[in-house]
């Protein structure tokens, strides 16, 4: 028994020896610059995960067609996180150690993105944020960390700064019951207390993220009377929400529903025309504004690329590698100190992307920009419904202060 | 005293309660009869869901037939599966019978991503539920009412099936002592065959008569046998009427209880099911295990 | 022994490993851990626990929490994570063990669960689900080389202490109540002392196991108490083989390997896993370690008896 043993753990030792003595081939001369992006593929939320991985794949193939970045190709290497933070930190780990990308890119997940963060210090690596939208992860003044999309605390306070103007004081929640849900709606209602001291909260409903029946919190929230309910649930949850919701008569009863995340695609698309009209909803980019040039291309560039309209997801991404690539050439180098100098200086880099102009604050490495809110509507030109009577909120009034400095 | 809006609750809470039902079923059933625990369950669930909408393409007249293809479908998968690949180990300890059915998990989830992709499907509401009913003036969704209706006349359907055919006293036997029922000269094969294709078949069905009023995701599989674990365990490990209690109590919890306590929605049902393990482990309306020498 | 030159070798190899395959030998070493943690409720015991992410997670939330709110020196922890874990797991071996088969796995289940809802919901102090991260260990310790030394080190005490104690009396009492409780009652065996004896020192070992893999993580999340954390180390245990000592050690490698392999290329690693699990059951259910046996034709020795009772 124990010689069989030992010849099974001598198998046991052999393999790993043999599993860890292969890599990558460093191929030499015209290196290209490795971004390792990583994307949920997989799961609930699988289809945010793929806009993304499509939004950063037409930025690398137009920079490789103008030349690449400090005339080397950018070679895009995508991986499934799961939405899961240790598969989070064990891809990472494999796309710099063995991979050995210059680059962390896009990451979905709040908690993938918070346990990659340590990495970007421990190797490093600068990391470009361009979905997961804790507050906290800026919050955190790491030195390599940057994030090119707007955060859960911008849509926030747009959403404040929209309710303060309607004709509301009794505001209700509904939320997912987790870290995004309830920080949300607590940077929400304080931001509105601000700016309308005189709204009262009359209800909050915390469904558990990822609830398929909602009936008993639709009608709990409409026996309290609520004149504006403010939402963050998103992905399925929004679309079961919206459907059992309609059929209560939620949405006649309720005159502003306002939902930061309720414009993507990825909702709007399945609910198609049973979407309820007049909800006040953003997504962080609509593809349908701005009616720029720049915008137009793009969406029709992805369109013909990928056979859908771009959703948030994929213009974020889009429009963060192109950032991270501008970044790159200013600092003339791939080295995480020469990049984030690069972020930093002139008052923060600026990008106009197809959704307008990113600037980053140098602070804390957020980028503001204008965000674009409207109310559903339906319309023959599209399936799905579109945003109309659109209210842009500028990045002035999304930006809150920050603890980091420079 | 707002009796209508507390009617309204106790109708949602009896709604959710339904929903859970109709998934839970089945795994309860399954355990009963052949002692095995169908990791899967949420899987063939989902199964249900995506099969509706593909047998339906979305269109809202298919909605009868394809509710009765999914169930037919249920049936064929389910005592194929059996046939295939449980039947083989039956005499294996359970801990491989939950590591084949938790593969089966995740082959399903799996297969399910590639053939329909990552978006979310839906199903428009049938013509005949569109319009609310009105309870005390709030309108309540038609819908809902014939998911209760739907899973009362299942429970119904089941309990005369186990209780007054020959087949369901086979069945009942099964769980008290399959041996002797074999000595007795029935196919046991057979009847776990069957037993296995209406659990499955519910959870379809279940699966699809849900998705006017949710979603189909690529994840839900996941979620779903989750709370289908926490009614069963609840109500107790192979009683049909278990099922019913422990989906009537969880909803009733959730419907009631964020009245109460809206912070705690999401704690309610490990709450009582930890509860009821303490108390009663074997569940509600279980039957405490034979002691086997 | 045998064991001892495994250890040896595997120590002798750190120094030519590259920085990733240390991080990879680490992380198996642990998951090789806590599924042997795992097996011995299993093997020994015959009992099947579906919570012993419970254990695993309150071992790393014990040092994440002591390191990053109460400043405590890293190694510090260790005693602090074990005696948590253990705790746990006295509490809920003592709710659970009175429970057979099927019951006792689902109250182990739920129970993991249940702590999981607690460390979602309670962010003041746990982070909930954005967790608790820069967790790297300050220090040599926090290198890759010295941190894979720790945890072989903990790997061998661990499995060291597993071999005692399959060998001691206690070990045998144990076997003796998996195959015939009654009977081993009555000779005078305490059922339930022996059991949650045995329940506590696995919670302990998958508490050092969780205590490792947070500081190797570098973050800890309430995903650490979900159940599929459970179903991490019973994977393992199978592929491996339960009935062999170091079968689940050598099924933890095995998972970990064929996942960042099969990772690297596809995203369909579910339907990888869950093709060759029931592969695995259908065929080999004695895991790998039975299936190299069968190959290499030896005579078959001590193989896991079906649980009675």
């Amino acid at each position: 028994m124990r010689r069989v043993l030992g010849l099974v753990l001598a198998v046991w030792v052999g393999l790993w020896i043999l599993a860890l003595s292969l890599g990558p081939v460093r191929a030499q001369g015209q290196q290209p610059i490795k971004v390792g992006a990583l994307f949920i593929l997989s799961g609930n939320f699988a289809g945010y995960g793929k806009s993304g991985s499509q939004g950063a794949q037409l930025a690398a193939e137009e920079i490789n067609a103008r030349g690449g970045v400090l005339g080397r190709p950018i070679q895009l290497v995508v991986v499934d996180d799961q939405g899961n933070p240790e598969v989070g930190v064990r891809e990472a780990r494999r796309l710099i150690l063995q991979e050995k990308v210059d680059f962390l890119f896009g990451i979905d997940s709040s908690s993938v993105a918070l346990a990659v963060a340590p990495l970007t210090d421990e190797y490093k690596i600068p990391l470009v944020v361009t979905h997961a939208a804790t507050p906290t992860l800026t919050e955190q003044c790491r030195p390599y960390v940057f994030r090119t999309s707007n955060n859960a605390r911008m849509d926030a306070w747009a959403a404040a700064a929209l309710a303060a103007t309607l004709p509301v004081k009794r505001w209700a929640n509904i939320g997912p019951d987790y870290e995004f849900g309830r920080v949300s709606w607590q940077d929400f209602i304080t931001r509105l207390k601000q700016l309308r001291p005189d709204v009262e909260v009359v209800s909050e409903q915390w469904p558990r993220f990822g609830s398929t029946d909602y009936a008993s919190f639709i009608t709990a929230l409409m026996r309290a009377r609520p004149e504006g309910v403010f939402s963050t649930l998103w992905a399925g949850d929004m679309v079961i929400f919206a459907r059992q919701a309609k059929q209560f008569g939620f949405f006649n009863q309720v005159k502003y529903f306002v939902n930061p995340v309720g414009a993507a695609l990825e909702v709007l698309a399945p609910l198609g025309k049973e979407t309820p009209e007049g909800l006040l909803v953003s997504a962080r980019y609509w593809f349908l504004y701005p009616n720029t040039e720049r915008n137009r291309a793009f969406v029709e560039a992805y369109r013909k690329r990928f056979g859908e309209y771009p959703s948030y997801n994929a213009e974020e991404a889009y429009a963060g590698l192109h950032m991270l690539a501008r970044a790159v050439e200013k600092a003339k180098s791939t080295q995480a100190e020469a990049v984030r100098r690069a972020f930093e200086a002139d008052g923060g880099l600026v990008y106009d992307a197809p959704e307008g102009r990113k600037r980053m604050r140098p602070e804390d490495h957020q980028v503001f920009e204008g965000l674009v809110w409207g109310y559903t509507k339906h319309t023959p030109d599209y399936p799905f419904a579109i945003l109309d009577r659109l209210r842009i909120i500028p990045a002035n009034d999304t930006a809150y202060p920050t603890q980091c400095k420079r | 005293m707002d009796i209508g809006f507390y009617l309204l609750q106790l109708l949602t809470g009896l709604a959710y309660a339904s929903t859970l039902f109709l998934l839970s079923v089945g795994l309860s059933l399954i355990f009963g009869a052949m002692g095995i625990v169908n990791f899967a369950h949420g899987s063939f669930y989902m199964l249900g869901a995506y099969l509706f909408y593909a047998f339906t393409r979305g269109q809202v007249e298919g909605f009868w037939g394809g509710l009765l293809s999914v169930l037919a479908s249920g049936l064929v998968i389910g005592a194929l599966v059996e046939r295939l690949l449980i039947r083989p180990i039956y005499a294996r300890p359970e801990e491989h019978q939950i590591l084949l059915t938790y593969a089966l998990l995740l082959i399903l989830e799996d297969a399910v991503r590639f053939f329909f992709g990552a978006a979310y499907r839906s199903f428009p509401m049938p013509e005949a539920f569109s319009s609310p009913l009105f309870i005390l003036g709030s309108p309540f969704p038609s819908y809902y009412l014939f998911l209760i209706g739907l899973a009362a006349l299942f429970a119904l359907l089941l309990w005369g099936f186990l209780y007054r055919t020959r087949l369901g006293v086979w069945i009942r036997a099964a769980t008290q002592d399959r041996e002797m029922l074999e000595a007795l000269g029935v196919n046991v094969p057979l009847l776990y065959t069957a037993v296995f294709g209406l659990g499955i078949a519910l959870a379809a069905l279940g699966g699809a008569a849900l998705l006017p009023l949710q979603a189909a995701t690529p994840g839900m599989a996941v979620d779903a046998v989750i709370s289908a674990f926490i009614v069963v365990v609840i109500g107790g490990l192979g009683s049909v009427w278990g099922a019913l209690l422990g989906a009537v109590l969880i909803g009733l919890l959730q419907a009631f209880g964020i009245l109460l306590l809206p912070e705690w929605a999401m704690v309610f049902p490990f709450g009582l099911m930890a509860l009821v393990l303490l108390l009663r482990p074997w569940g509600l309306l279980g039957r405490p295990p034979a002691v086997r020498t | 022994m045998r064991l001892a030159l495994l250890l040896a070798a595997l120590a002798l190899l750190g120094p030519f490993m590259s920085e990733y395959g240390l991080k990879l030998a680490s992380e198996a070493l642990i998951l090789g851990l806590y599924a042997m943690a795992f097996n011995l409720l299993f093997r020994q015991a015959g009992l099947l626990s579906f919570g012993q992410a419970a254990f695993f997670g309150l071992g790393a939330y014990a040092m994440a929490l002591l390191t990053q709110k109460a400043e405590w020196p890293f190694l510090a922890t260790l005693p602090a994570s074990l005696l948590v874990s253990a705790l746990g797991a006295l509490i809920i071996g003592f709710f659970s063990i009175r429970l057979t088969r099927i019951y006792f796995t689902m109250l182990t289940l739920a129970f993991a669960q249940l702590l999981y809802a607690i460390a979602h919901k309670w962010y003041a102090f746990t982070g909930g689900d954005n967790g608790i991260t820069d967790l790297r260990p300050p220090g040599l310790l926090g290198e890759s080389l010295p941190f894979y030394y720790l945890v072989l080190l903990a790997f061998a005490l661990a499995v060291i202490f597993l071999a005692a104690l399959e060998g001691s009396p206690f070990g045998y009492a144990l076997r003796a109540l998996r195959d015939n409780r009654a009977r081993a009652e009555a000779v005078g065996i305490d059922s339930f002392r022996h059991l949650l004896l045995a329940f506590v020192i696995s919670g302990g070992l998958s508490g050092l196991a969780g205590f490792l893999q947070g500081a190797l993580q570098r973050s800890v999340f309430p995903d650490y108490l979900f159940w599929t954390r459970s179903a991490e180390a019973i994977l393992s245990t199978i592929l491996g083989g339960s009935g062999f000592f170091l079968g689940p050690a050598v099924g933890a490698s095995a998972f970990l390997l064929l996942r960042v392999v099969v990772q690297a290329k596809t995203e369909y690693w579910p339907f990888f896993l869950g093709v060759l699990l029931l592969l695995m059951v259908l065929f080999f259910p004695r895991g790998l370690t039975g299936l190299a046996l069968g190959l290499i034709k030896w005579p078959t020795e001590v193989r896991r008896d079906a649980s009675g009772g």
